[in-house]
């Protein structure tokens, strides 16, 4: 019999379920997401969470919740401390199964390895052979599932540079090249997304933004649309090196937006995100005056309006239109 | 230059030294108050942690006494504060205020770094000059912690009101008027002779309390809207939990050289963290389970809003609270925290604190049981 763990689909899961879904099946094991993030859930999650938790964690219980309510005893929440050396992702990122814990007790058991690339690799495949022993797998066996995992991992990304959404997510085109519109009367209008992925990628959390401005007829860049190379020679441009991985990338990738000569920038951010409410003031300040890029920040959170967000989303469309045609 | 710098607590008496310790101007900003916090939110993001407001408010305050540069830290994550001087920087650039920023970065980011910075600023002094003004500082830091940690204690028994602040203000100017290792001692000595001699009711039922939390929201009394002074006078002992002198060397000196700090403390948290996550995130929890331990009567954890290590301690100490049967408050503010509301949370706090003290008197002595549950509140 195949053992199931599940997954919660929120936070690391949108740049690492690939990896992790991969690495477990060389085992056997068959790692299953919560369903997409829906309204009922987001309540579940907010109601857990204490004040000012920002949006994302609080997405991250409802997940949690659901995996329990459907019976998962066994869950996957990784500790990620850093995915770079001498880089963070986020102080509740490393905190996080602990809270988790905290608040959901012994409803199931949680698997919750230690991903630290600050220390040396060593620990970190320590990690992963642990990881591969609690399923009763020989080293051997752990370091070929890992290496699928790896691949699994490459062409993720590789799919994501090329422009593909993330099957998962519901935006039109998921899995298939995003086609440049070219309309008539209209010039094909491109806007750069900044902001983490699980806001990026998660279509109820962003409020099918993405949806809607493809539907406006733009064509949407996101941070993993540029290559790594860019994005890491782009960052050291920035007065400090940022320390957290995320961040670090959005920076970067705002100035090679600015370079790219993208007609406009959208920053999507979480209400109470403690990153972005630096990350943002930097990107914002900062290209304000040195580029004329108009940049839309869109703040989110479970009492956001959708209503707000699409006259926000129309008019800063138009006034990108309106730019460009004159 | 004139160089200003943020307030945090009585940092104001080592930092002046130091900076003049150095050769340089020092301008103290004018004391926080709601006038400092309300320009600094209305030049700082709105979502930004409630320190990096009030530091803008200081530097508008300070720059108007004609300070012309400003000495901040840096950092290395992973919270929000290795990012305040950046931030605050492009800040001041926009509002077009030229203050100059000197910030300095950590050893962690590259001891040659680190050192280039520090030999700038300690350019016009001698090697023994520097010497000199390190041990004054760190003089400085440790009385000023002395002391106050004497008032905590000293406030809780005054008989009349007031009194423990007045001797806690006189000794600590002496501390900041004192130019030698020598002053610095007399300081402390008077000021330690002094509050064996504030009148006390010895007869008084106090509470002990343990506070923990974020160390500016702590160390600064106008951000905890003069908490350890409220409680003092409700009669309360305040064992603060986190204290800068202690924070240096924890964290500056021990830290720079990779040693381990604290592993006795941190192991109390075990059950509940396991991991560092920032700021004084993992203390809180473990000093919670050691005040706990010790037979604190309650805690009380304060945070600014949305700060990201404490919110994890947050989410976790209801646990702490419940294996530990120790009632927790925790009180998290930011500019819209109104000083009344904070006050009378805290008064209904010693209030439950008593309650449950006598209760729990009673339940030993055998002459009626107590139900513990809903003496665990969180709010
Ligand atoms: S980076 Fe922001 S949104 Fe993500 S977990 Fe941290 S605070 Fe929350
Ligand atoms: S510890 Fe909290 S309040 Fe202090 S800088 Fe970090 S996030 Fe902000």
């Amino acid at each position: 019999m195949t053992s199931v763990v599940g997954m919660p689909r929120a936070l690391a899961y949108h740049d690492y379920f690939p990896f992790w879904e991969a690495f477990f099946d060389g085992f056997g094991v068959r790692l299953t997401a919560s369903p997409p993030t829906n309204k009922a859930l987001v309540h579940e999650g907010v109601r857990r969470a204490v004040d000012g938790t920002c949006f994302p964690v609080k997405i991250l219980l409802g997940h949690v919740h659901w995996l329990i309510e459907n019976g998962y005893t066994t869950i996957f929440l990784p500790r990620f401390v850093s995915v770079a050396p001498k880089e963070y992702i986020c102080p509740k990122f490393m905190g996080l199964p602990d809270m988790v814990q905290a608040t959901f007790g012994t409803k199931a058991k949680f698997l919750v390895p230690t991903i630290d690339l600050n220390l040396p690799k060593k620990c970190f495949y320590e990690q992963i052979q642990t990881l591969g022993s609690e399923f009763g797998c020989s080293p051997k066996q752990t370091k070929l599932a890992f290496r699928q995992g790896l691949e699994a991992l490459r062409d993720y990304r590789d799919a994501l540079l090329k422009g593909r959404w993330p099957a998962n997510s519901n935006s039109q085109n998921a899995d298939n090249n995003q086609p440049t519109l070219e309309v008539e009367g209209k010039k094909s209008l491109k806007v750069g997304l900044l902001g983490h992925s699980y806001l990026i990628y998660d279509d109820f959390a962003n409020m099918h933004i993405v949806n809607k401005l493809q539907n406006m007829e733009v064509e949407v860049m996101t941070v993993d649309m540029l290559p790594d190379e860019r994005i890491d020679a782009q960052s050291l441009a920035w007065p400090k090196r940022m320390f957290w991985t995320s961040g670090r990338r959005i920076l970067g990738a705002a100035r090679e937006y600015v370079e790219m000569r993208i007609p406009g920038i959208i920053y999507v951010t979480a209400f109470a995100c403690g990153t972005d409410s630096l990350t943002a003031e930097l990107v914002e300040r900062t290209l304000r005056r040195e580029s004329p890029i108009p940049q839309l920040i869109l703040n989110l959170d479970e009492h956001t309006g959708e209503a707000g967000i699409v006259t926000r989303l129309e008019a800063f469309v138009d006034m990108l239109r309106w730019r460009i045609n004159r | 230059m004139k160089i200003t710098f943020p307030h945090m607590g009585t940092a104001y008496i080592p930092f002046r030294a130091l900076i003049q310790g150095v050769g340089y101007h020092a301008v103290v900003p004018p004391r926080c108050t709601q006038k400092t916090l309300a320009l600094g939110t209305r030049h700082a993001p709105e979502s930004a942690c409630l320190p990096l407001k009030i530091n803008i408010g200081n530097y508008l305050e300070a720059q108007q006494q004609g300070a012309e540069g400003i000495l901040m830290a840096g950092g290395i994550g992973p919270c929000r504060f290795g990012f305040y001087g950046t931030v605050q920087k492009e800040i001041l650039q926009d509002i077009g205020i030229a203050l100059e920023m000197l910030i300095i970065e950590p050893p962690q980011q590259g001891w040659s770094a680190f050192i280039n910075q520090l030999s700038y600023l300690t350019r016009k002094v001698t090697k023994g000059e520097i010497a000199q003004t390190l041990a004054l500082t760190w003089a400085k830091f440790t009385a000023c912690d002395r002391l106050e940690k004497e008032s905590l204690k000293t406030r809780a028994y005054e008989a009349t009101l007031g009194d423990t602040s007045r001797v806690l203000h006189h000794s600590l100017e002496l501390v900041d008027q004192a130019s030698s290792l020598q002053m610095v001692r007399q300081a402390v000595r008077t000021g330690l002779t002094s509050f064996k001699a504030v009148a006390k009711d010895l007869d008084r039922e106090v509470l002990t309390v343990g506070v923990v939390g974020e160390i500016y929201t702590l160390l600064e009394p106008f951000a905890n809207f003069y908490l350890e002074e409220r409680l003092g006078e409700l009669g309360v002992i305040v064992q603060r939990q986190v204290w800068f002198s202690e924070w240096i060397l924890h964290h500056i000196v021990l830290s720079a050289f990779k040693k381990r700090r604290n592993g006795n403390l941190l192991r109390l948290a075990k059950p509940y963290l396991t991991h560092f996550v920032g700021g004084h995130g993992l203390e809180t929890v473990a000093h919670t389970a050691a005040m706990a331990k010790t037979g604190a009567d309650g805690i009380i954890h304060i945070l600014p809003f949305t700060c990201m290590p404490e919110i994890v301690a947050q989410s976790i100490l209801p646990e702490v609270s419940r294996d530990y049967q120790i009632p927790v408050l925790t009180l998290v503010v930011d500019e819209h925290s109104a000083e009344a509301g904070i006050h009378t949370r805290l008064e209904a706090f010693v209030d439950l604190l008593h309650n449950h003290k006598r209760a729990f008197q009673k339940a030993s002595k055998g002459v009626e049981t107590f139900g513990k549950k809903e003496m665990y509140p969180i709010a």
